[in-house]
């Protein structure tokens, strides 16, 4: 295949006698060439200095091109975005209280270096308490109970009373165990605080391993300024799963007084049940109720009517509450 | 790197990029043959824009199709896709216009190759099937195959305008090779 030189200079006429007779030749052996002289010499303008524009401009689209494909950066953030919502989903399915157990090995036997050693960690305490039972009652604060891993029986110790400490405190009150865990953030404190049972009991914890139950560590702030205690759900902690059964429990019991089966459903000998849902507003009252699953047009209207009339307040949540309400036919005795 | 790229066959310049994806090994490909690509994209389209337009559209598909097809003479395959190209953008612009193939271009499917300096038989065969040939084709092969004449020294000589010195010597090799088809000589096939 003759290259670019060859095109042009034949095309140019400086290509004559055999050199001209060669590459028509090779021109009639090569299609792609022929075909392309019989373009070039059908039309008429400067096609060597359009080839090389065009030449240009592939340099140019070729560092353009650097970048990913179109639809290639559509896949990409399709697939982050959903890593990132199995992220979030994850955390939000978490306990609420970030729980973290934190495994701390002290070896040495003076126990000072343990507590120089706490600061680098980000962790500070006044109280440890061991993993006790949940029955045990809760120790008050002039009162550490340690205990251990390979000593089981408790050691009652009279710890020095605490002097003020500042307001950042964290409390964490599990939800399953009645132990109240506080680590504050003071470093000052240290030494003030620590209780006479290292100093008391040095062989005992020397050696020995304690698990520091639920202490929650606080990312460090670039200002040094007082770190913030975590907001934790409250209401996750205040409510307990037996208030919404013990509302559904009278609510039922209303539903039970004060039914009025109607005539048309008992002559029919109807019975089912009516599934609605009420939202509540903000002063507690049913601002919409929805018939989910229906009956007859009497007993759905009984069923909103023993909603609407209900006396007692609602139970308090900011969701749908969904509310069954059984037509059951009298038993004859 | 550019100057190092050119002493590479067509075939080396494609492994190169297949397996490392750099765009030079295919920019220098597709260079080489540019002209050539132009070219046919003029002859088809008859409108220099619009084939100026069928190059760079050629080389934007070009990445993804060296990619996926296996190809064996980067040239053939380059010149399959500008035709199918052009013809292609012939039959958007009006519909159920057709295009025509080409006789000539029926020539370049095989491999026929006149070259007189083989054996004396086969040497004798042709001139006697040369002598059987009408006398402007006999005239126009013996200036360009004998005498090495190019179509414009042709032109100048027998007085035959450019066109008709090609076609002529395109319908006399034809008729050389049935000729010597009939006496039973093979094809002279030349390789590249």
């Amino acid at each position: 295949m003759s290259n670019q030189n060859n095109i042009w200079e034949y095309l140019r006429g400086q290509r004559t006698g055999r050199q001209a007779n060669r590459f028509e030749q090779e021109m009639l052996s090569d299609p792609f060439l022929y075909e392309a002289i019989e373009g070039l010499t059908s039309l008429e303008g400067d096609h060597e200095k359009i080839v090389k524009e065009l030449e240009q401009k592939l340099e140019k689209n070729k560092k353009n091109k650097r970048s990913l494909p179109h639809h290639w950066w559509i896949a990409a953030s399709f697939f982050i975005l959903i890593g990132m919502a199995i992220f979030l989903i994850n955390r939000n399915s978490d306990h609420p209280e970030s729980v973290f157990i934190a495994t701390l090995n002290i070896l040495p036997t003076d126990t000072s270096e343990f507590f120089q050693e706490l600061p680098s960690r980000n962790l500070q305490f006044d109280t440890l308490h061991p993993v006790s039972d949940k029955n045990e009652k809760q120790p008050s604060s002039t009162e550490t109970r340690l205990r251990s891993i390979s000593d089981p029986t408790p050691t009652n110790i009279q710890t020095t009373p605490r002097k003020s400490i500042p307001t950042e405190t964290i409390t964490r009150k599990d939800a399953h165990s009645p132990q109240v865990h506080v680590m504050t953030k003071s470093p000052g404190i240290i030494k003030d605080s620590v209780p006479p049972l290292f100093e008391k009991h040095n062989d005992s914890i020397s050696s020995h391993t304690f698990i520091a139950d639920t202490l929650q560590i606080l990312p460090q702030r670039r200002n040094k300024r007082r770190i913030q205690p975590k907001r934790l759900n409250k209401q996750f902690l205040d409510k307990k799963p037996s208030e919404h059964l013990l509302w559904m429990q009278k609510f039922q019991q209303y539903v039970k007084d004060s039914l009025r089966y109607p005539q048309d459903a008992l002559s029919q000998q109807l019975e089912g049940e009516v599934v609605l849902s009420v939202r509540l507003n903000r002063k507690g009252i049913p601002a919409r109720i929805k018939l989910i699953r229906r009956l007859s047009p009497s007993c759905n209207r009984e069923a909103i009517r023993l909603i609407e009339s209900y006396p007692a307040p609602w139970e308090h949540t900011t969701k749908e509450i969904l509310i069954t309400i059984p037509f059951q036919l009298p038993k004859n005795p | 790197m550019k100057q190092n790229l050119q002493k590479y066959q067509d075939a080396e310049l494609l492994s190169f990029y297949q397996t490392t994806r750099q765009d030079d090994y295919l920019i220098e490909l597709y260079k080489r043959y540019l002209p050539c690509v132009y070219g046919v994209a003029l002859k088809y389209l008859r409108n220099i824009p619009e084939a100026q337009d069928i190059v760079m559209q050629i080389w934007e598909e070009l990445f993804e199709k060296v990619q996926h097809h296996d190809i064996t003479v980067f040239k053939n395959w380059l010149y399959i896709c500008v035709r199918n190209r052009c013809l292609m953008e012939l039959r958007k612009k009006s519909g159920h216009q057709f295009v025509e193939l080409d006789e000539k271009f029926m020539e370049f499917c095989d491999d026929f190759h006149l070259d007189h300096k083989e054996t004396p038989e086969t040497n004798q065969a042709l001139h006697d099937c040369l002598e059987t040939l009408p006398e402007k084709q006999q005239q126009c092969v013996r200036y360009f195959y004998w005498e090495e004449l190019s179509y414009k020294e042709i032109e100048q000589k027998s007085g035959f305008q450019q066109k008709q010195v090609k076609s002529f010597i395109q319908n006399g090799k034809r008729n050389l090779r049935l000729c010597l088809e009939q006496k039973g000589i093979k094809q002279h096939v030349k390789s590249e």
